[in-house]
């Protein structure tokens, strides 16, 4: 059985997704993120907090978009899972 | 008691031994801190275990290299009771961290009592009757984990974990060198020069998973 993902590799895996699509919808990113909707709403509401995510209009649709911090965040992730990768742990 | 192994080291790599273990100590100890970083992120028990083993190792070799280097400076007594401390912090040690792994890799719920018996048992057989069974008895704790990080880099086919399988295997090979200082001087250098590239290949996997996270330029961020 998968072990559970913790609460950093979820925001990681959002924040991938996020910098995959450039921007993205919110419903978009729940079926990337493989979140319910409370969930999903639970940590976008971190994201936005801590300012690693923000949100844009475009012709009255609303994407999110990785700030900076969020482009930090996200390499600070992707050397966590590589060094998980590593040893397999 | 039985010969300990610096008393067979070639005059000329007197101090390059000490050197080499201590860059390997600084490289484990690297490696332990960035694992309890992945632990305090991920919550991964493992990733405890992991780090302690790396600091049990990294522990054991700067004992070592500093008995040595007071043996090198005339600070210490050769069969001195405190070179067999040293040298006993050593083999303690690096055999409780190659332990850690094996516990890791096994993923043991149980056992733990008997493998640690395991690794205090080898400890006055190494004294006793030959230092020999100290490198046989990493020998079999190091195999599990090249086995395990063997199916790791299978699994995943990725280069960080063929990196740590190839580091881990190197490490492995060096005890084999070491076991045989009894035939050849040339075996303790080999011994030694083939541990380092173990630890120096964990360095370079870790200056790699640096620039795994380096940012997106401005052209790939649009």
């Amino acid at each position: 059985m998968k072990e559970r993902r913790s609460d950093v590799e979820i925001v990681g895996d959002m924040l991938e997704s996020v910098q995959k699509a450039g921007r993205i919808k919110p419903t978009h990113l729940m079926y990337k993120s493989n979140l319910s909707h409370t969930r999903m709403k639970g940590y976008l509401e971190k994201l936005l907090g801590q300012k690693l995510l923000e949100e844009t209009m475009d012709g009255g649709t609303k994407y999110f978009v990785l700030t900076d911090a969020g482009y930090n965040a996200l390499g600070e992730y992707r050397k966590m899972k590589a060094f998980i990768e590593s040893f397999g742990f | 008691m039985a010969v300990l192994p610096s008393e067979v080291s070639p005059a000329w790599f007197f101090g390059i031994d000490s050197a080499f273990e201590l860059l390997s100590a600084f490289i484990a100890i690297f490696i332990g801190y960035y694992a309890l970083k992945v632990l305090r992120a991920t919550k991964r028990e493992g990733y405890l275990f992991l780090s302690n083993a790396f600091f049990a190792v990294a522990f054991s070799l700067i004992a070592r290299s500093l008995t040595r280097l007071a043996l090198s400076y005339n600070l210490l007594q050769a069969d001195s009771p405190l070179q067999y401390s040293g040298y006993l912090i050593y083999a303690l040690f690096m055999l409780t961290g190659f332990a850690l792994l094996v516990k890791l890799t096994l993923d043991m719920k149980r056992g733990t009592t008997l493998l640690f018996a395991f690794v205090l048992s080898i400890i006055p057989l190494s004294l006793y009757v030959g230092y020999v069974f100290f490198y046989l008895g990493c020998m079999i704790l190091l195999s599990y984990s090249v086995r395990y990080f063997f199916g790791n880099y299978r699994r995943s086919k990725s280069k960080h974990a063929l990196l740590v399988f190839l580091s881990f295997l190197l490490i492995f090979v060096s005890q084999i060198f070491f076991a045989l200082i009894e035939f050849a001087n040339i075996f303790y250098v080999a011994g030694h020069v083939v541990r380092l590239a173990g630890f120096l290949i964990l360095l370079y996997n870790t200056f790699l998973i640096s620039r795994a996270g380096k940012k997106p330029t401005e052209a790939a961020r649009k």
